[in-house]
């Protein structure tokens, strides 16, 4: 593999945070019924912790080949595997990043560009991400600590205007639906985050401990999402259930003495947080294809991978049944049961048989 | 007549300069001992001008030459230093070998006296304002430093005003430079190193850097960046600058300019390269931080919460005057329920009896203004300020009352345009960024203000500058080296490490700075 790219796993940590904080600014999907806000705060911290669980086989494999991701480790055991894994992962990046791109072109279009049509949305928005998927990891790894900084002092200012005018009762009791509504929701949140495979695959970008970067992620991310989903609740209450895009039409109620309509703050953010998520997604789109064509072929992996992202992102936006039946295909927890589980609990396997043999000869 | 027109249409083929009786061509060419021979070559070889001055005099019998340009040399020091010794020498055995003995040895012709043995050498010399000496006899000349040229003296900077720093900028002649930056880094550490550039110009080149604070590998890399370029004629150094820029595609510079011999010493004490150009009294920085645009010595002279509040107002006029046109724009065309209400009718009103849609308004009114600012700046000085009256007739008051432009866009061009200089240094990308966020607003509102703001910061962000971010210590961060970016400490912190630009986070340069 050639020279990885080095960020700081804070930098990692803030990436993965606000790429979960997206999802939260954008919508909140009818699968699965709806949850009320406490036990939506209930069960991520448990999501967590079940994320941990599964992703040990994954830490295991990797503790021991910090400079190589997944892909790496099962070109080393069998190049076959390898480029079948590079192939799947390439896919799944795409898929992440062209459903990011039809979330992002759906808010637009649905509640603030009615009249655009998305074909301009998805085609802008995908260049200036491949933009930045070619400068490389860093320099948008760095744009993100601007954007962190920015969305946590949009945070305070939407939180200043929100908290005096909300009302705590609207945080209900979060057993209401029971344990099993807690854990379904801890178990559907864990298998559902993608960014447990986005995680293993920025592994050999950044120094430091696996597990340290995992728990500061998990724990950042909590404190946000909680943050988030109380705010929402207790600001809009039980209207927050009838919204597509709750967070936004919390920002567009918002004011703060003589500014008002604080939902041009919410589309500036989640813009700028959609181009980071993007981007990187783009990138490891790209680096996992390296791993099937020749690597010198930069430009027309990018580009290759770009067609794709706005191809799939067309198709999805084209019609909302897609988009739902996307996210129902997220919500099942295939991809990341296989791509964060399975697979790297084969490769472990696989590796701890090869070394014995290895040790025995 | 046929034999002239043959010669002439081999000069023609030829390309080349055309001299007569071609004398020894090349800077390599060695001096010899025979001294008419030597004057021949020169005057040949220096095609006659007319600013030559050559004077022949008999020190202890022997033929010496005397040569200089007009206008190089100070006449009075000439002949108090260098004529009157010469004249009342007297030695016992006065032989050419024992005349350059004595000039080596005993005589203190000029503070700089040393010996060259080619006529490019010699050539080089005698246009930075030396003194050469050739003795018949001997394949030396001596050269001494009489410097007497007509130059600007010292004076206060025009591009860089300071409330309470020195008033002292740098000027064009490099050794000026060298001695006004000496005086206010009186380490030992403190290294010139000369070098030219410019294969018609020659002219002389200054790195200037604290050997226990720079990093080997970034002089390394500005040595060689200087050894590559290829120019004919440097003039300024604008000419240099390309050449040391690491990311020519990005909008924004990571050689940063100045003009104060202060900045330059506060740059290289934290393990910077400072390029000096003769002839120019601007400096050149490598490596340089974009937060450095925002800094001024002025911050250091005030308190630190009067600092800090000026700097943090710098960072906002920047977003201002890239994004205040083009966000007004982006506002009023696409998403008018953000004004307020009272605002958005006053707002309505006035751009209701204009003929432009707003994006052309803000266009054509930034245009006009970019005008009078480039003639402003070209104007001789007594019909300067015709410029602005008319400037303020034609946007403030006709412009408004024809109805071609509303009155808000006023306020917002005269906002954009005072926020533009309170950075000077990045006027240059706010300008061309100013344009574009007001095309891209214009076309699609805010959406398409935030893609380009994605750009702009990404290609920012992806600046290496000789290996160090340019967005350091912002991000890559370190929380402490944010002690002098968006706030400006006290200097009990400021004080507390010295702050070293190999040593930034993200840098991918070693840390070290030992003596090299």
């Amino acid at each position: 593999m050639t020279r990885n790219t080095i960020i700081s796993s804070k930098q990692v940590v803030l990436l993965l945070v606000l790429f979960r904080v997206f999802d939260l600014l954008t919508f909140v999907p009818q699968i699965g019924g709806r949850q009320n806000g406490a036990t939506v705060m209930l069960a991520l911290p448990f999501s967590y912790l079940l994320l941990a669980l599964i992703l040990v086989p994954a830490l295991l494999l990797l503790r021991g080949r910090r400079e190589g991701n997944v892909v790496d480790c099962a070109l080393a055991l069998n190049p076959a595997a390898g480029k079948v894994l590079a192939a799947l992962l390439f896919l799944f990046s795409v898929f992440a990043a062209a459903d990011t791109v039809s979330n992002f072109e759906f808010l637009l279009t649905s509640a603030i560009y009615p009249e655009t049509p998305s074909l301009f949305f998805v085609l802008t928005f995908t260049a200036v991400c491949l933009y930045g998927a070619f400068l490389g990891l860093e320099p948008v790894a760095r744009v993100n600590t601007f954007v962190f900084v920015l969305f946590v002092g949009a945070l305070v200012f939407i939180s200043a205007s929100v908290l005096p005018k909300s009302d705590f009762v609207y945080l209900k009791n979060p057993l209401q639906g029971g344990l099993s509504a807690v854990w379904g929701h801890a178990l559907s949140a864990a298998f559902s985050n993608f960014d447990a495979v986005l995680f293993l695959l920025f592994a050999p970008n950044f120094k430091g401990s696996l597990s340290k970067c995992f728990w500061g992620w998990a724990l950042l991310t909590v404190a946000m999402v909680e943050y988030l989903v109380m705010l929402l609740t207790v600001g809009l209450g039980d209207f927050a259930a009838s919204q597509m895009f709750p967070f936004y039409s919390l920002a567009a109620f918002a004011d703060l003495s003589i500014f008002q309509r604080l939902d041009s703050l919410h589309i500036t953010l989640w813009t700028f947080i959609a181009f980071v998520k993007v981007s990187v997604y783009l990138y490891f789109a790209s680096q996992c294809l390296g791993y099937l064509v020749p690597r010198r072929l930069k430009k027309t992996r990018l580009a290759a991978t770009g067609i794709l992202t706005a191809a799939g992102a067309l198709v999805i936006s084209s019609d909302l049944r897609f988009l739902t039946a996307v996210q129902k295909a997220m919500a099942t927890g295939i991809p990341v049961a296989v791509l964060a589980v399975l697979i790297p609990f084969v490769l472990l396997l696989w590796s701890l048989i090869a070394r014995r043999k290895e040790r025995a000869r | 007549m046929l034999f002239n027109r043959m010669e002439r249409k081999l000069q023609r083929s030829a390309g080349a300069e055309y001299v007569k009786n071609s004398p020894p061509q090349g800077d390599d060419i060695r001096l010899g001992s025979d001294l008419t021979q030597n004057m021949i070559n020169i005057r040949q070889y220096l095609h006659d001008t007319a600013d030559f001055v050559n004077k022949e005099v008999l020190v202890c019998g022997q033929r010496v030459q005397l040569l200089t340009f007009e206008g190089m040399v100070s006449t009075a020091n000439m002949t108090e230093a260098l004529l009157e010794p010469l004249l009342s020498l007297r030695l016992e055995n006065p032989t050419p070998q024992s005349l350059l003995w004595w000039m080596r040895n005993e005589a203190v012709l000029a503070p700089e006296q040393k010996e060259v043995y080619s006529l490019g050498e010699l050539y080089k010399a005698l246009m930075s304002g030396f003194v050469g000496v050739l003795i018949d006899g001997v394949d030396v000349a001596v050269i001494a430093g009489i410097q007497g040229f007509a130059y600007r003296s010292v004076s206060e900077p025009d591009s860089e005003v300071n409330v309470r720093g020195s008033r002292e900028g740098l000027v064009e002649p490099i050794r000026t430079n060298m001695s006004l930056i000496r005086r206010r880094i009186k380490s030992s550490r403190l290294v010139f190193e000369l070098t030219s550039a410019g294969s018609t110009s020659k002219t002389d080149l200054c790195l200037c850097y604290l050997a226990n604070m720079v990093s080997p590998e970034i002089l390394e890399d500005v040595r060689s960046r200087l050894a590559r370029m290829d120019l004919d004629m440097i003039l300024d150094s604008g000419y240099v600058q390309p050449f040391l820029d690491t990311n020519l595609s990005s909008l924004f510079s990571n050689v940063g300019v100045t003009e104060r011999p202060d900045t330059v010493a506060a740059k290289i004490s934290e393990g910077r390269v400072v390029v000096l150009v003769d002839g120019t009294p601007f400096a050149l920085i490598v490596p340089y931080l974009f937060s450095e645009n925002f800094q001024t010595l002025d911050d250091y002279a005030h308190r630190p919460y009067y600092a800090s509040f000026i700097r943090i107002m710098k960072y906002v006029s920047f977003f201002f005057t890239i994004l205040l046109p083009g966000a007004y724009v982006a506002i009023a065309s696409f998403h008018p329920e953000l004004f307020p209400e009272a605002l958005l009718f006053n707002i309505a009103a006035a751009e209701e009896t204009t003929p432009f849609p707003l994006m052309f308004e803000a266009l054509i009114i930034h245009i006009i203004y970019e005008i009078m600012r480039e003639a402003g700046l070209r104007l001789p000085r007594p019909i300067g300020h015709a410029v602005g009256i008319v400037g303020g007739l034609v946007i403030g008051d006709a412009a408004v009352t024809a109805g071609l432009i509303g009155a808000p866009m006023v306020m917002v061009v005269a906002l954009t345009a005072i926020s533009s200089f309170v950075v000077p240094s990045l006027y240059e990308p706010v300008t061309i960024l100013r344009f574009l966020f007001i095309i891209v607003g214009g076309v699609s509102g805010l959406y398409g203000i935030t893609l380009v703001l994605c750009i702009v910061f990404v290609n920012l962000c992806a600046i290496n500058a000789y290996g160090v971010p340019a967005t350091a210590p912002a991000t890559p961060t370190k929380l402490f080296d944010l002690r002098d970016v968006l706030i400006r400490s006290s200097w009990k912190t400021l004080g507390r490490r010295t702050l070293r630009v190999q040593k930034l986070p993200g840098s991918e340069v070693g840390d070290k700075g030992g003596d090299i």
